[in-house]
């Protein structure tokens, strides 16, 4: 009953307003449908207060107004607002112009000149900027059109000389979203504004406002994304605004100084107080380098943040990031990294055992120790030492960007990712895991920074660890031992969080294909296999086993010479991970093995070759010893030892463990000896283990 | 002039015994009040009969100020207030309120009970002089009386350290206490704002070291440690109670809960226990870290690190014990130590500096053989560690903290003479801002030009500035208004304002002036040359020729007589205020020229 009687109070005020607005577009009075402008025309009528104009404003806003009843409404709302005395009800007014400007379809060219017309007579500063604002809606739903866009700029210059900082700000923030980009448009349209909005918007870089010289600074980096050209004039002045009381302004200049940095990157710009001149990049990155340890965090991110996209500096300024001259007592002391290099370089690999280790060396002149750095010094150590996590996390990623375009930076930097990796936030270790990978395949992990990356493997969070093994995926490790040291680390990991089977298994792979010549020399530890002896075969279901047969097999891909290693399960072990975990084991070749295509009982092979032959043949021999008298043992066996092959050739050794079950065998003492004989004490282990 | 004086009484070009009195715009105020490690006779404690030979010290100091809990920086303040006297208020932070107390009850017993010392406070002076304390919040404004205002910072360093600004109108002084530039497991870094005081008295302990990456050296340690527990040996860290103690529990807490370890972390009761029950109610005086997570577990609340117990230390297998005192030379660290050290399993990990003669000392020497008493003959096999936890800032630290607060003045106290003489003159050469660097007993002078500030009625304000171009900030503006200097205070407001308030009639002073102008014409005509010739010449002024033969430019009234000798002499008599002067007199010479033919 209410909706109904809603409606036709509606029906009859859209009479009403039919009569009262015969002047106004005669398409829009045709509407049939109870109009919104109607009603609202209605209600502010109605209003006898401020209060309740604003009540009705608000709930007016709440609800959507159709494209083709925008005009009328907004007709109504100018109507109301030439009226109003209450500020408050025309800032909404004017609020609601541009809300209404935005609707989808909606050509608000209609509407401008009605706009700038208020802006005339406006005394609320309150009111002036909300209509600026307006403007600049309208301004941006009219872009293609270069005179409209002249026009609004025009009227924000004139305001910009207003008082109250929140009209300049708007008229900043307006020229820099509508200000002429294209220089030909603007020496068509002769007008003052048009000509230099750089200009303008550079002389509120003093204003005495923080937030005008932020928004100053926001309208240039806007009019640089519109693809406006920035003057280089302009760098000086950005520079001057890096020691700026507010961090607004400071976050805001950093952002445009890095701008006119990658626009001018090799302009030379003079360094003051000295006659020395340096490319405008290198000094661009001084200065922000400098801005890493501002006193606001928020400056220091953004500081931190932009480093990482300055591709074209110097590397001689680069590397200066992770200087620290440390001294102490006005010596100068290397630093822990450097120690740990020099360390591992002389062979002792840990250290730290004295007091005083890192006892300062030289004594240092003190005329020529620079405590405040002009320029980049030590940027990246202050960024990572930071107290906020979102500067750490910033500065790494910067490092990895950098690090990325230079090999030479990636090696410097890798002493202070690994550091990174022992952060207290977890955030933070992961991202600079994540980044060493990203940059690994410019650097080569010393063994020693191998095992801090290692030590990370026992860390509980799953996330952590599945990170770390990509990052040892695609690593590049220098020495056999190396190689080593990771395999026993990915198996202690195995043992202690199993779960982690696939994607250790997948690391083994890549670390394997990677570092086939690192493997090799390992394969017959690895495989505990035996010149002359059968190991026992291991578990085939045993993850571990099955992890270092995945490095094996993904080395063997590219070093022929490794499966001559195997013993014969290996060959049935790989037969059967090669069906059963094909994504892990590559298709080998593997010379003369007809096992590898049909894994059948191995002792049919053996005899192929002459030399173990004949080896079998002596061993059979000895075999029979037991059915001999004591001297001819004797004789026998020398003669057999005497003519015993070559012994790389000899493999096939499995016939001398069925002599060791005959515990009562007297000749086993001469066993012994062929065993001393080829001075194999492991052999000699396995077989006393064996008994 | 206005000067700021400084005259330290301890920690002047020395570290222990802070103590320094600051005179600023009338006001006196005590920078902390701390007692000397090295000393056990008089010089322990600053000598307060520099303030006053006679009498309570409450009528010569306007407030004292404690930076934190550190002995060195609070040791005397007990002996300070109750013995010597002193009624005024003490300001310190939240968690220093709550520690200092347990710090100098500890104090007490060692020099009274142990030393056997007769002439000391007592626990009854501890606590009245507690009683004296106002606790203050980080950046909280004090007003200690209607001039005097004091506010505090973050300082890192310890749990409660603060660096105060003490101000009274426009002249203000920082004053450091100890701080830390670089954040660590359990606190953030100091940070101050742009302040821009008068003066800034920093600490000086590390002037001439810059150190390395913290990062280095946790890693080391906790690889050390993780090493040892893992072949089963037993990790000893001496450690005193508060500070460096609390930074190692966490790094070894969130190890162990990182790679989910078994081996049990121990730490000595009593001190430590006490004090790591502030920490955890202290929680926004800590880092980010710490503050984030605690809202599901308090840091300190540990899950792996329990109370020892004299038994555990025969236990099997592998274990890490914080003890106390951290130099090894008594109670408990040194029972473990020797209970310990026979076995090359074992390690110990001096975590701070050790004091010579103490065992710490001598093993970090390297000696393998001690000589307990008893004549017993100790062999160290356990390994020896030596791990630097230090939270002071370093040089490069200290010029950093410069940079932020853009003082006008340094002056640097805590520290050693000879390496304060190369931060000195760093300071000078890269701010450019002159350093001091007072010895105990010796006063600094220095001179201050404080702005000062003047009200302005709006009005006036608004008018002024709509004449000319756009205010700008960095510019300084000429202002026309009347300054009235009444009561102590200073009003800048307008003439008329101005004589309404004072009850003064306003006069009027007038210029006037006789011009000679040859001309033979009529009156009239004289003036409407005149009147032509000013308005082509003034364009930008508004002149008018009124009905009764006068002329006004602006304000300025010409008026022509004929000579009364001679006719051809017309008498041009120009009258102008004050106020236009300059126009006033441009216009004479102007007319002194006389008029241009053409005109006419």
């Amino acid at each position: 009953m209410a909706a109904h009687l809603k409606k036709r109070v509606y029906e009859e005020f859209t009479k009403v307003v039919q009569q009262q607005h015969e002047d106004l577009s005669a398409k829009k009075l045709r509407l049939t449908k109870p109009s919104k402008s109607a009603a609202l025309h209605v209600d502010l009528c109605k209003a006898t207060s401020p209060a309740d104009a604003l009540q009705y404003l608000l709930q007016f806003a709440r609800k959507p107004v159709e494209v083709e009843s925008v005009e009328g409404v907004v007709r109504i709302l100018l109507e109301h607002y030439y009226k109003e005395n209450d500020a408050s009800v025309r800032l909404k007014i004017a609020s609601l112009l541009g809300l209404l400007s935005k609707t989808a379809g909606f050509s608000p060219d209609c509407i401008m000149d009605d706009a700038i017309n208020t802006l005339q007579n406006e005394k609320s500063h309150q009111v002036l900027a909300q209509l600026l604002d307006t403007l600049l809606v309208i301004g941006t739903k009219l872009t293609e059109n270069p005179s409209v866009r002249m026009r609004l700029v025009e009227v924000a210059c004139k305001h910009l000389t207003d008082s109250s900082h929140g009209v300049r700000n708007k008229c900043l923030q307006l020229i820099g979203c509508l200000g002429p980009v294209e220089k030909g448009v603007a020496k068509e349209v002769e007008s003052q504004a048009a000509k230099d909005v750089q200009k303008i918007i550079g002389d509120h870089f003093n204003d005495q406002d923080p937030r005008v010289r932020t928004a100053a600074i926001k309208a240039m980096l806007q009019l640089h994304e519109r693809g406006l050209k920035l003057q280089q004039a302009i760098y000086s002045q950005a520079c001057k605004l890096l020691a700026d009381d507010y961090e607004q302004v400071r976050s805001a200049a950093v952002q445009l100084i890095w701008v006119l940095s990658q626009l001018y990157p090799e302009s030379i710009v003079p360094i003051p107080s000295s006659n020395e001149e340096i490319r405008l990049v290198d000094d661009a990155f001084g200065k922000i380098c400098h801005m890493v340890s501002d006193g606001s965090w928020v400056v220091r991110v953004q500081a931190a943040k932009l480093l990482g996209s300055m591709q074209q500096v110097s590397s001689h300024f680069l590397e200066q990031t992770l200087d620290k001259k440390l001294m102490s007592d006005l010596r100068r002391k290397r630093t822990a990294h450097e120690r740990a290099k020099e360390l591992y370089s002389s062979g002792e690999f840990s250290s730290g055992r004295k007091w005083g280790d890192d006892a300062p060396k030289e004594e240092i002149d003190t005329g020529a120790v620079n405590l405040i750095e002009s320029g980049a010094c030590g940027a990246f150590v202050h960024g990572l030492e930071d107290e906020m996590y979102e500067v750490r996390i910033a500065a790494v990623e910067a490092l990895c960007m950098l690090a990325q375009s230079s090999p030479s930076f990636a090696e410097k930097c890798l002493d202070f990712l690994v550091d990174m990796f022992n952060d207290e936030i977890e955030e933070v270790r992961l991202q600079s895991i994540h980044t060493m990978r990203k940059i690994s395949n410019n650097i080569t992990l010393r063994e020693d920074q191998l095992d801090t990356v290692l030590a990370v493997l026992e860390d509980s969070s799953r996330d952590i660890r599945e990170a770390l093994h990509e990052l040892l995926c695609c690593t590049n490790v220098s020495t056999k031992e190396g190689i080593h040291l990771a395999l026993v680390e990915l198996l202690k990991n195995l043992t202690k969080y199993p779960t982690d089977r696939e994607s250790i298994w997948k690391c083994l792979k890549f670390l394997g294909s990677r570092h086939p010549t690192l493997v090799l020399p390992l394969v017959p530890e690895l495989l505990s296999t035996h010149p002359f002896f059968d190991t026992p075969e291991p578990d085939m279901d045993d993850p571990a086993y099955i992890a270092v047969l995945v490095l094996i097999f993904n080395a063997a891909k590219s070093c022929p010479t490794m499966p001559a290693l195997f013993s014969d399960h290996t060959f049935r072990h790989y037969a059967y991970l090669r069906d059963s975990l094909s994504h892990l084991v590559p298709p080998l070749r593997l010379p003369g093995r007809k096992l590898v295509s049909s894994p059948v009982s191995p002792s049919i092979t053996p005899h192929e070759d002459p030399s173990q032959q004949f080896l079998h043949q002596s061993l059979e021999r000895v075999y029979n010893l037991q059915h001999l008298d004591p001297q001819g043992i004797q004789e026998l066996l020398e003669f057999t030892i005497r003519f015993l092959p070559p012994v790389p050739l000899i493999k096939d050794f499995g016939i001398l463990h069925q002599f060791e079950n005959q515990r009562d065998f007297s000749g086993i003492n001469n066993i012994v000896r062929i065993i001393e004989l080829f001075r194999l004490e492991k052999a000699f282990k396995i077989i006393q283990y064996n008994h | 002039m206005p000067e700021i004086k400084v005259t330290p009484l301890g920690a002047g070009q020395d570290v222990g015994r802070s103590c320094i009195l600051v005179s600023i715009a009338g006001k006196n105020v005590m920078l902390d009040c701390g007692m000397h490690m090295g000393y056990n006779d008089d010089r322990r404690f600053p000598d307060f009969s520099y303030i006053t030979q006679n009498g309570r010290l409450t009528d010569f100091l306007d407030c004292v100020i404690i930076s934190h809990f550190h002995l060195d920086h609070c040791g005397a303040l007990p002996y300070f207030s109750e013995m010597v006297g002193y009624d005024g208020p003490i300001y310190m932070t939240h968690p220093t309120k709550a520690i200092c107390p347990i710090l100098l009850e500890d104090y007490r017993k060692i020099t009274v009970d142990k030393k056997g010392e007769t002439n000391f406070f007592t626990s009854q002076m501890i606590k009245d002089c507690m009683k004296k304390v106002v606790a203050v919040h980080l950046h909280q404004t004090v007003q200690v009386d209607e001039e005097l205002e004091i506010k505090a910072y973050y300082a890192g360093h310890v749990l409660g350290a603060a660096m105060f600004q003490i101000k009274v109108g426009c002249e203000s002084v920082v004053y450091t206490g100890d701080y830390n530039m670089t954040p660590d497991r359990h606190l953030g870094a100091a940070w101050i704002d742009k302040c821009r005081p008068d003066l800034l008295i920093s600490e000086s302990t590390y002037a001439t070291t810059i150190r390395d990456s913290k990062r280095c050296r946790e890693r080391d340690f906790l690889k050390k440690v993780h090493e040892t527990v893992e072949r089963g040996g037993k990790v000893l860290i001496p450690v005193f109670a508060l500070g460096r103690a609390q930074e190692l529990c966490i790094l070894l807490e969130t190890f162990w809960e990182r790679m989910n370890l078994k081996a049990p972390i121990y730490f000595s009761t009593g001190l430590t226990e006490k004090a790591n029950h502030y920490y955890k109610l202290f929680i926004t005086w800590t880092n980010q870290k710490i503050r984030k997570t605690f809202v599901q577990r308090n840091m300190f609340e540990f899950k792996h690190i329990k109370a020892f117990d004299r038994a555990f230390a025969d236990n099997p297998g592998p274990m890490v014990v914080f003890a106390t005192p951290g130099m090894l030379h008594a109670g408990q660290s040194l029972q473990i130590f020797r209970k310990w050290a026979g076995n090359e399993k074992n390690m110990v990990i001096m975590p701070g500096y050790c004091v010579q003669g103490t065992v710490g000392h001598k093993i970090l020497s390297g000696q393998r053989k001690l000589e307990m008493e008893g004549r017993q003959i100790l062999e160290v096999k356990m390994q020896v560690e030596y791990m630097s936890f230090s939270a002071h800032a370093d040089a490069k630290g200290i010029m950093q903290l410069i940079r932020q607060a853009e003082p006008r003045n340094v002056l640097l106290v805590h520290g050693e003479a000879k390496k304060m003489e190369f931060l000195k003159q760093k300071i000078e050469q890269e701010f450019h801002v002159s350093c001091y660097m007072p010895a105990n007993g010796e006063t600094t002078t220095i001179f201050t030009n404080p702005s000062i500030p003047v009200d302005i009625s709006l009005g006036l304000l608004k008018r002024e500035t709509a004449i000319g171009l756009l205010p700008d900030g960095k510019k300084p503006k000429l202002m026309h208004g009347t300054l009235i200097m009444k009561d102590n205070s200073f009003r800048l407001v307008s003439p008329e304002q101005a004589l309404k308030e004072l009850g003064l009639a306003e006069h009027q002073l007038r210029f006037t002036c006789r011009v000679h102008i040859q001309d033979p014409r009529k009156e009239h005509e004289t003036v409407l040359r005149v009147y032509n010739h000013l308005k082509g010449v003034l364009k930008d002024y508004s002149v008018q020729h009124l009905p009764d033969g006068s002329i006004t430019v602006e304000s300025i009234l010409i008026q022509a007589t004929a000579h009364s000798e001679d006719q051809g002499t017309k008498v041009l008599l120009v009258s102008w205020t004050y106020q236009d002067e300059e126009l006033g007199s441009y216009l004479t010479s102007l007319l002194k020229k006389g008029l241009p033919q053409s005109t006419s």
